[in-house]
């Protein structure tokens, strides 16, 4: 049975030595039944605050916690039924992997045979078979986070929560173990709330993310609509990258509106959905993603500049250019046979497409 | 196996609980508790014999004379034991002053002379001890030395470092020796003498007896002891000759008393009543005790039991005990110094 | 922004954890707060009001004063020598290679000490060097006086050294090799070397190790008992005579307050100015180490004689006490008799009953409460846990004699009365010796993840169960080390318990002061060999019932 989770105005405040610190902020957020949402943010964001919050491990300051439509808010850690993967893994050191993965059946007084079946069960299906006598200090990093996962998925838990599970591992083990994780996920139909400071990993299996900065929701999004159209200029710079010119509102028609940067005009698009409010005259924010510019030479249409760097990555081609205003402004182009190689010190134009241009309040 | 470490710690509490119960029931049990200076074996033979005779088993301990009396101050409010016995008088008179006993006159004390106990029944006196020298033989052959027969005799040079007596701090053996000394001398005199006695003096011991069995073996020449601790070395066969100064000596008396606020005071009075009989002075002759019973009408038959010959210097037991503190503080200042 | 008033949410409080924290304090307050603040009030309350009159009359005796000093000078000469021998050992063991048996020699005389009743040394340093002692005899110096300073400070430096030893090997195990050879890549000779880099940067080591053995030394009580003799009396010995010799209670409580100053600074110097300096010196893990340099080959042999010496001096010391127990007059008639165990086993069995009994229950008691305490004071975030942890450490840091004469003075009268009572002794050594399993409970706390118990939690486990099945196996190691230390303690104390025993409750070590005080000293060794026997079969039983219980009692050192 897979059940929504839903965080009404949760917020933490943590005091030490007679300073109050508050680490999550009224935070708001709906997860459906079966689908996978990933915590984003800069370490010290809040993000495992919250989801210690919806363990039980922390008592919220205000707010509620609902799993399905149940009030968890005042209900101790060891009867929510939630399952939680910690980051270092947190497996029994003293117990077998038999005996860690039954440990919370046993909790359930399970028939001893039931056990066997359900641990031999949950080994299956995280792919880990014939070390059910080992310790866990005798296994590898990628085991180790298998055997917690099967620990926490034996119990059947309703949601399933997981805090930066796969930090610990080596690059190539995260990229295949984050599949595996997503595929699990959706074959159990489980939620689940998925802690991480890794923008790749959240990209890449999310169902929405969402960002947080300063113990505050940011947004919350689909991954493609957090890239194409974040909702502030944190989101912005925090996902992927993007180059973010300041300039100045100078007319404002309807829903398009001309910005001014350095003697460049640009008319985007005003996000109505969001109800952004611009004045003339107000300072605004143009983010522009690396791969929306293309470089040609100069004229009057496009942003003058010089190559600082060039870097190549083998599919695609990094630039770094320092426009007239200073700004260092970030090109990705992308590798074909006949593309031109800048090179170093050439001077080149920029041409930014205005339909890629995301107007920011700053 | 779930339940085993549940099982177990409900059966350890049980447990503790009951032991708790035991530990403070037990203290109520109709028990005779009792403090005793006397040696282990002596104590023994005369405690074992009360409980043959009445029933009544008794706790008891042995400490010196200055613990004792320690303890039964700092027990006053709560009195661990009922009745103390084999005690100086002299610190019978102490502990009175200080309200430590009551007073009682056991039956069958109309026979103990006057000179041995309180008139008001603080203290009855069950036996009588002269200081004396020990020395050992094979140590003044060696040196080619006589017994000692005179206080001054100890001041010879030849004896440095080598004599071990008790500690007037904490014996009532070390007590009796400065009381014999001052008896004979006068009291400035004495402490004159204990100092350059101290010249002599390998180690003073903290119990009377201490030191007696170093000299039996030859660890050291000789010392100042109460007759039955000298005594019970001779008994045993080791080769050491007992002496007496011809200025004399003082002799103890070894005394039992009831303790004020006893918690078992009929079991106490029935043990004073008890030791107070010929009976019990007739357990020392039966059981190799080197004491001289303090009821004329008990008979002796060891001669070296047999004081007449020497002389005893008569002691003012009430003096004694009311300046014990004052004569141990100038010891300590003037001797130890 | 809403306002943090309304619908604010609190912890909940779990009632039996508030409880047992309750529990605690009031444990603590009776026991430990208690009778601290009744020997105080005795030493400086006297007719009426607050007044110096008490200690005035203490020190105006010169007896006294002497005491005072030559406490100071006994603890200072003990913890240099001391500190000189731990270090010359730690420095062999960590930088030379030793051989095996030399080795075998060092474990054995650290044991020793420890698992010994505390005057063994003493009565073997009698037995060889006293008054017609074997050595004397062997060396024809008839007129030698082991007692006084002398006896007492070699006494104290061979049964303390050992604590200086290995809070050295640590120091200089953790002194990087590496640091060694950069001083010998620029040049510098081995002995050079030792003098300018590994001798300065054990400074804080040696500072400790000082102290530790200072303190020691400063609330020894059995070895001067029967060491020191009239001419060198020192304070705790003196207290313990104030009270029985002069029957006079309130200058004991006097004098032994004067110890616990001293006492008092010695820990709070050790405890924040040294540990807090401690590692600073010391660099981190390097790379690759080198092989330990030692500090010459001149140097190296001195060192191998020296320390081979000594150990067999300590082990010989030892075995003279087994074979002292085994004949008839030590020194007189040697021939073989078994009376003086015969003697332990009827005389004395009694004090061997109850030392154990008292031992066993203390150790029960003491190992689950030093649990509790380790557990509250770091896992949960409840109110004065930093006055609860000094509070649970203060018995155990004053002088032994401090606390007894304490204990003596708050249970004999007033609202609690347990003179007498066994439950008196247990408590002291529970409040005293449980100390060191709340060190080690901490320890190991600290370097278990928080996040293994929320594991439990989470997959269902009460608080409860986690603490059972995760938490209590897992500091398995050092429970058994609080367990094993709380009963030899309670099995070889005496210096506090001297002055609670009773008619009822006698102890071992008591009756063993007691055989020497009348100089029985092959009884004395008989009862010490007992001791030592028992206390090696509990070792022994402790050790088997925890990996019984734990099977995997030795797996957690691997760590995480």
């Amino acid at each position: 049975m897979t059940v929504p989770i839903y965080l009404k105005h949760l917020t933490k405040v943590f005091y030490s030595n007679g300073t109050a610190l508050k680490a999550v902020d009224d935070v708001n957020l709906q997860i459906e039944a079966g689908e996978l949402v990933t915590l984003l943010g800069p370490s010290g964001c809040g993000k495992t605050t919250i989801l210690r919050m919806i363990a039980g491990f922390e008592t919220p300051t205000e707010g509620q916690v609902f799993i399905g439509k149940r009030d968890v808010t005042d209900i101790v850690a060891n009867k929510r039924n939630i399952g939680y993967v910690f980051q270092n893994y947190a497996l029994f050191p003293h117990m077998t992997v038999f005996d860690n993965i039954a440990y919370g059946l046993k909790v359930r007084k399970l028939p001893a045979y039931e056990i066997k079946r359900r641990v031999t069960e949950a080994l299956q299906m995280v792919s880990l078979e014939g070390v059910e006598n080992r310790f866990p200090n005798q296994l590898s990093g990628g085991e180790q986070q298998r055997v917690a996962l099967a620990r926490v998925l034996v119990i059947k838990p309703q949601v399933l929560l997981m805090d930066e599970p796969l930090s610990n591992l080596d690059a190539k083990l995260r990229i295949y173990m984050r599949a595996e994780i997503r595929q699990l996920q959706k074959k159990l139909g489980i939620t689940c709330i998925y802690v991480t400071h890794d923008q790749k990993e959240a990209l890449a299996m999310a169902d929405r993310i969402a960002v947080l900065n300063e113990g505050k929701v940011e947004q919350v999004a689909t991954p493609f609509e957090l890239y194409v159209n974040p909702a502030s200029l944190f989101v912005a710079d925090f996902i992927g990258q993007a180059n973010i010119l300041k300039g100045k509102a100078s007319s404002i028609k309807g829903e398009l509106m001309d910005v001014l940067f350095h003697g460049v005009t640009f008319t985007v698009q005003i996000d109505a959905q969001r109800r952004f409010k611009f004045n003339v005259g107000d300072e605004v924010a143009l983010v522009v993603r690396p791969e929306s510019i293309k470089l040609g030479n100069a004229d009057n249409r496009s942003l003058k500049g010089k190559v600082v760097s060039t870097v190549f990555l083998g599919d695609e081609i990094e630039y770094a250019v320092e426009i007239t205003s200073g700004d260092l402004i970030r090109v990705t182009e992308p590798y074909r046979k006949d593309a031109h190689l800048y090179s170093e010190g050439e001077t080149v134009g920029l041409y930014l497409d205005p339909l890629d241009i995301k107007a920011l309040p700053v | 196996m779930k339940r085993c470490g549940w099982w177990s710690t409900v059966v350890i509490f049980a447990l503790l609980s009951l032991f708790f119960v035991a530990d403070f029931a037990h203290a109520e049990k109709e028990q005779l508790n009792a403090y005793t200076i006397w040696s282990e074996r002596y104590a023994n033979a005369i405690f074992t014999a009360f409980t043959k005779d009445t029933g009544i088993k008794v706790n008891w301990m042995r400490f010196s004379s200055g613990e004792v009396q320690a303890r039964l101050e700092a027990e006053k409010n709560n009195p661990q034991v009922d009745v103390v016995f084999g005690n100086m008088a002299e610190a019978f008179v102490d502990g009175v002053q200080k309200g430590l006993f009551d007073p009682y006159k056991p039956k069958g004390a109309e026979n103990i002379p006057d000179a041995f106990k309180d008139p008001k029944g603080y203290w009855t006196g069950v036996a009588i001890d002269p200081i004396c020298f020990m020395f050992n033989i094979k140590f003044l052959k060696d040196h080619n030395l006589n017994p000692p027969m005179s206080w001054q005799d100890l001041l010879n040079p030849a004896y440095k470092g080598q004599l071990q007596m008790a500690d007037p701090r904490t014996s009532g053996t070390g007590m009796y020796r400065l009381l014999s000394v001052i008896q004979a001398m006068g009291e400035d005199e004495a402490y004159k003498y204990e100092k350059a006695l101290s010249q002599n003096v390998q180690v003073y011991t903290k119990s009377g007896a201490g030191g007696a069995l170093p000299i039996a073996r030859g660890q050291a020449a000789g010392g100042i002891f109460f007759l039955v601790d000298a005594l019970e070395m001779q008994k045993k066969g080791y080769n050491v000759t007992i002496s007496y100064p011809k200025e004399g000596v003082v002799a103890g008396i070894e005394a039992m008393g009831l303790v004020k606020g006893a918690k078992h005071p009929d079991l106490a009075k029935k043990f004073l009543d008890w030791a107070s009989t010929e009976r019990m002075q007739k357990l020392y002759e039966e059981n190799d005790i080197n004491l001289i019973p303090s009821n004329p009408n008990v008979p002796v038959f060891d001669p070296a039991l047999d004081i007449s010959k020497i002389k005893v210097l008569p002691l003012d037991v009430e003096w004694a005990g009311k300046n014990r503190d004052r004569l141990v503080e100038r010891w300590i200042n003037e001797v130890l110094q | 922004m809403r306002s943090f008033s309304k619908n604010k949410r609190r912890q909940k409080p779990d009632t039996a954890l508030v409880a047992l924290w309750l529990g605690i304090w009031i444990f603590l307050s009776v026991f430990v707060l208690y009778p601290l603040a009744r020997l105080i009030y005795v030493v400086f309350f006297s007719d009426g009001g607050v007044s110096l009159a008490v200690l005035n009359k203490v020190f105006s005796s010169w007896y006294n004063r002497k005491a005072f000093i030559n406490s100071l000078i006994l603890a200072s000469a003990v913890g240099i020598s001391g500190t000189a021998f731990g270090f010359l050992f730690a420095f062999s063991v960590t930088r030379i290679n030793l051989p095996k048996i030399v080795k075998w020699f060092i474990s054995a005389i650290i044991v020793l000490p420890f698992v010994s009743p505390p005057f063994t040394s003493s009565i073997a340093l009698t037995m060889v060097l006293g008054p017609n002692g074997l050595l004397l005899k062997l060396l024809h110096i008839p007129d030698f006086n082991i007692y006084g300073f002398l006896g007492t400070w070699i006494a104290e430096t061979l049964t303390y050294f050992p604590v200086a030893f290995l809070t050295l090997t640590a120091v200089l195990q953790a002194i990087d090799p590496n640091l060694e050879d950069a001083a010998m890549s620029m040049g510098s000779t081995a002995w050079h070397t030792f003098c300018t880099v590994t001798l300065p940067l054990s400074i804080p080591g040696l500072a400790n190790a000082f102290l530790l053995l200072f303190g020691s030394s400063l609330a020894d009580f059995a070895t001067p008992l029967v060491m020191a003799g009239h001419t060198f009396p020192v304070l705790p010995t003196q207290a313990y005579m104030q009270i029985t010799g002069m029957y006079d209670i309130q200058g004991g409580a006097a004098i032994s307050f004067v110890l616990l100053v001293p006492a008092l600074i010695v820990y709070l110097l050790q405890h924040y100015w040294v540990e807090g300096r401690y590692y600073v010196t010391v660099s981190g893990k390097a790379g690759a180490r080198s092989k330990p340099k030692g500090a010459g080959t001149i140097a190296e042999a001195v060192m191998l004689a020296v320390i081979s010496f000594i150990s067999l001096f300590i082990i010989f010391l030892y075995s003279i006490i087994f074979l002292g127990s085994l004949v008839k007059v030590w020194g007189v008639d040697n021939s073989f008799t078994l009376e003086n165990y015969m003697y332990v086993f009827t005389v004395g069995w009694k004090a061997v009953k109850d030392t154990v009994m008292i031992a066993l229950v203390s150790t029960g008691i003491g190992s689950v409460l030093g649990v509790a305490i380790g557990y509250l004071v770091n896992r949960k975030e409840l109110p004065g846990r930093k006055a609860l942890e000094f509070m649970s450490l203060l018995n155990y840091v004053l002088p032994g004699t401090v606390i007894g004469i304490a204990y003596a003075i708050a249970f004999s009268s007033g609202p609690i009365v347990l003179t007498g009572t066994m439950t008196i002794i247990v408590a002291l050594c529970v409040s005293r010796y449980d100390a060191t399993g709340i060190r080690a409970t901490t320890a190991t706390l600290k370097q278990i993840d928080p996040s293994l118990e929320e594991a439990s939690l989470n997959l269902g486990a009460s608080k409860l169960t986690t603490f059972r099945k995760v938490t209590v196996p897992l500091i398995a190691p050092a429970i058994a080390t609080g367990t094993r230390y709380l009963f030899v303690v309670s099995m070889t104390a005496i210096s506090a318990t001297i002055f609670l025993v009773s008619v009822r409750w006698s102890l071992l070590t008591v009756r063993i002061l007691e055989c020497i005080t009348e100089l029985l000293f092959a009884q004395a060794a008989a009862f010490s060999v007992v001791l030592v026997l028992i206390v090696a079969l509990a070792m022994w039983a402790i050790r088997l019932l925890f990996s019984m219980l734990y099977p995997n009692y030795f797996r957690e050192q691997r760590g995480i």
